[in-house]
Parts: structure tokens; sequence; C-alpha cells
């Protein structure tokens, strides 16, 4: 490790904290280190990671299962920044704006609604439509005058946030100068064309929250690889074991693993209908993938999943996760007890993960840990991640 | 009590109850008592109080309390969308 202290390696006026550290995580497979340390355990860390990861890239932070409904708006905190999700009623897209009044910074809405007419601030009352745009400013050139000279409406609208939906999320890039969401993720797009299709999620039975006290980049890494299966996920690898595991490695993209044994059994007797038009190598395939930074996913030919983690703090983050079906049947009061089995079934395997994510953390305290090594064969996935993120902090 | 002083209660009472509707249609009364009495600036006081709570309401008097704001030079290019 660096023999500068945290402190010293931001005084220095350097842009990147423990660069050389860095660096080493994006050497080969067979010679390189993890991530340093500080960028799991120290606030400054997570400061500029917040800028260079978060702020500049797509990043997925809510669902759009809770706007069903036109004029449904929902107040989003990620990473500090307050968001504003509304489905307008005018022509039922969903946009993405920060949630603050241009007037004096007000927060605009704090609770989730469905919006009968405009957003109106509750400061001093100025309005706003479904689509961002001003439309009222109360008494702005003095009581019962409601313009002035010197203020243009147009500089007054609503600050919207560069949003893209896919499977269901909402991603955002807050700093707008990403490139589109299909040019990034154009690979893992085509890679999943094929779940293009309409999903279905009943909102209760298919939808959980953890909290776990780790950096997010340890629950990233523990998803990528297949390699802790047989000791930390007995119950999993009973039926699907390490050896019917593959590696899915896109550097600069995303990683995961492909399972070749997924089966779908319930205690219930019931299936549930599979995605329409799936080729033959899906009937006993599932995919687990990281869209970088922050969207884990599942597919298999029956049911889908999306988990968000949400950093919290360096060392808490929440995963909100969702479970996505076929066929609007499937959410019927008869398929209910099969939902619920899946869902304690996924939720067995990422409570499971709580205590590898915590212990890792806790590890990361350890001076003399200089990032760890990766196994060149079991380990890909993870590295692919290492390489993305440091890669994305060095060319800052 | 006079008109006014219980408009005055009435709008304190519906906003406590969040009667948002109701609070709206109140400033709107307001606001043509004191267009009766030609007091164009209580007048427009209340108009405009009434056309935020339209607005968020998306009440059927919005239009007409815009006409009026309009009518008194009160509201430049009135954008509903």
């Amino acid at each position: 490790m660096s023999e500068l202290t945290i402190e010293q390696q931001f005084n220095n006026n350097k842009p990147i904290p423990f660069k050389k550290e860095l660096e080493k995580a994006i050497l080969n497979i067979e010679k390189a280190n993890g991530i340093p340390n500080q960028y799991y355990i120290d606030q400054k860390c997570m400061d500029l990671e917040k800028k260079i990861i978060f702020d500049k890239n797509w990043v997925a932070i809510g669902f759009t299962k809770d706007l069903n409904e036109p004029g449904s708006v929902k107040p989003i905190t990620f990473l500090n920044t307050p968001y504003l999700v509304i489905r307008s009623k005018e022509d039922s897209k969903i946009r993405v704006f920060q949630n603050v009044c241009p007037h004096r910074g007000m927060k605009l809405i704090q609770e989730p609604t469905i919006l009968k007419g405009a957003i109106r601030c509750p400061y001093h009352s100025w309005c706003y439509s479904q689509t961002g745009k001003n439309c009222a400013t109360p008494h702005i050139g003095g009581p019962g005058i409601n313009f002035h000279k010197d203020i243009s409406k147009e500089d007054l609208n609503l600050i919207e946030v560069k949003s893209f939906i896919w499977r269901g999320v909402i991603f955002v890039n807050l700093d707008g100068k990403a490139k589109n969401f299909e040019q990034v993720n154009e690979s893992i797009l085509k890679r999943w064309e094929l779940f293009d299709q309409p999903i279905f999620n009943d909102n209760s039975e298919s939808s959980f929250n953890l909290t776990v006290n780790g950096n997010w980049k340890l629950a990233v890494e523990n998803y990528l690889e297949a390699y802790h299966l047989p000791w930390i996920h007995p119950g999993l690898n009973s039926y699907s074991k390490l050896e019917d595991h593959e590696n899915i490695v896109n550097y600069g993209h995303y990683s995961g693993q492909i399972s070749h044994k997924y089966k779908a059994s319930y205690s219930t007797a019931k299936n549930f209908k599979n995605f329409k038009n799936l080729t033959s190598e899906w009937d006993s395939k599932g995919e687990y993938i990281v869209l970088f930074p922050n969207l884990i996913l599942g597919a298999q030919k029956d049911h889908l999943f999306n988990l968000i983690i949400e950093p919290i703090a360096t060392g808490q983050i929440k995963e909100s996760i969702e479970i996505y079906y076929s066929d609007p049947e499937m959410l019927n009061e008869n398929f209910k007890s099969t939902r619920l089995e899946n869902a304690n079934l996924w939720k067995t395997v990422f409570e499971e993960d709580i205590f590898v994510v915590e212990g890792m953390q806790k590890g990361r305290y350890a001076k003399g840990f200089d990032g760890g090594k990766f196994s060149p064969v079991m380990d890909l996935p993870t590295h692919v991640f290492h390489d993305w993120y440091a890669r994305k902090l060095l060319e800052a | 009590m006079d008109d006014i002083s219980k408009l005055d209660t009435d709008i304190t009472e519906a906003f406590q109850k969040k009667q948002m509707k109701k609070v709206c249609s109140l400033y709107f009364e307001a606001a043509n008592y004191f267009e009766n009495k030609s007091d164009i600036e209580a007048a427009c006081f209340f108009y405009t109080q009434a056309l935020v709570m339209a607005l968020e309401e998306n009440h059927d008097l919005k239009e007409k309390i815009i006409h009026k704001l309009e009518k008194y030079g009160r509201n430049q290019d009135t954008t509903l969308n």
C-alpha cells in the first residue's frame, strides 16, 4: 500500500488518490490487485466516486412499477441528490427532474402521490406542469402581479435529468454528458433482446428490500462470481453446482455468470409461463449480470429480477429487489403462493450473501490488505468490474 | 361576522383540512367580492391565490381565473402544459 495517508493523498493535489494502487487493478488478471481499501472505507474516496462513477454514468435509481398511473410522482433521493420522477398525464411519458424549485431551492415533492394537476411548490406556490414547465410565479412582481419584466419563465422550468427506461428500471445520467444509454449498453441490450417484451410485477410478494452493512462495490463483486456458491449457498448449490456455471466476461461493459442448470420447481407444483419466443438454450439457462455500477440483473425463462444497489454510506447499502413475470395471469391469486415461494427463494440467496459482504467490509480495515488477488479462472467477472471502476477513475 | 371575515375563516379551515379544491373556490369567491367593490388590487391578489390552487387541483375555474388576471394585466403568457 502507499505510504501516504488518505489526507496526504488528497492534499498533494493528486486528482485521484491511491492512483498507483488503482493502476494495479487494470493489469492482466494474473498480476492484478483489487481496488485499494480506502475506496471502501473512506468518505473522501466515496465523494470522489460519486462525482466520477455515479454522476457521469448511467445509474439505476428506481422502478417504473411505482409510476403506473398517469400523474403519479415519486421523490427519490439517491446519493443525496433529490430526484422527482413523474409519469405525466399529458403524454404518459416518465421524466426525471431534480426535486427542487428553481426559485429558492425548496424540495418540491415530499411523498409519492398522484398529481391532479400542476406541481405546486409548498413554499411560495410557484407551479410546474407535469412536463416540467413553469406555469405560475404568483406575486413575483408584487401582490397580485404574476410576472416581472426581468424574469423569463423559460429560465424557470424544472431541471430535467437525462433518463432512460429499460426492463422496468429508471436510469439517470446526472451530469447529462454520458453517451446515450443504448450506445453505452448496446452489448447487453443485444444479448437480452429476446426479453424485450412486457413484464409484470405484483408490487407485493415480488418486491422486497434489504439493508446491508457493506460498501456497494462488495455487493457487486459478490454477485458477479459463482466461486462462493458451494460454501455460502449450499441450497442453491445442490441443484446448480459450481461446475454448471460459466463466466460472462465483457471488459468495459458488464460481467456475471451463467447457470446451465436453471430449473423452475415449486412446492405448489405450478410453473410460471415462460417468456415468449425464447431460444431452446433458455430451457435450462439462467444469466446473472451486473450492469455497472449498481444494477444487479437476473434472467430466466419464466421470471426476471432487478436489484438496485443504493449506496447509503461507505459501509452501508440498501438493496431493492423486484421480480417480474411474463404474463399478467401470473399475478393472479392462484399464483400467489408460488410467487411468494419464488421471492423467498431469492430472498434467502440475497440474505445468505449479507454475511460475506459485511465480512469483506470489516476486512477492508486491515492495513496489510492490498486489494486482494484474483483467481484467473474463477474471479474473471470480478476483475472485469475492478478494471471498469479503476479505469473510470484513472481516465477522469 | 361580515362576509369577508367569514370567507377568511372558511379559507383557514379548508386549508387546515387540506381541502384544496374548496380553498380554490373560496379564494375565487373572495376575489369576486373585491372585484365587485372595485378593489382590483385585492381582487387580483385573491385571483392569484385561486390560480395556484386551481392549477394544482386541475380545477374547472382555471381558465376563468387566468382570463381575469390577463384582463387586469397581471398574467402574461400563461402556460398550462
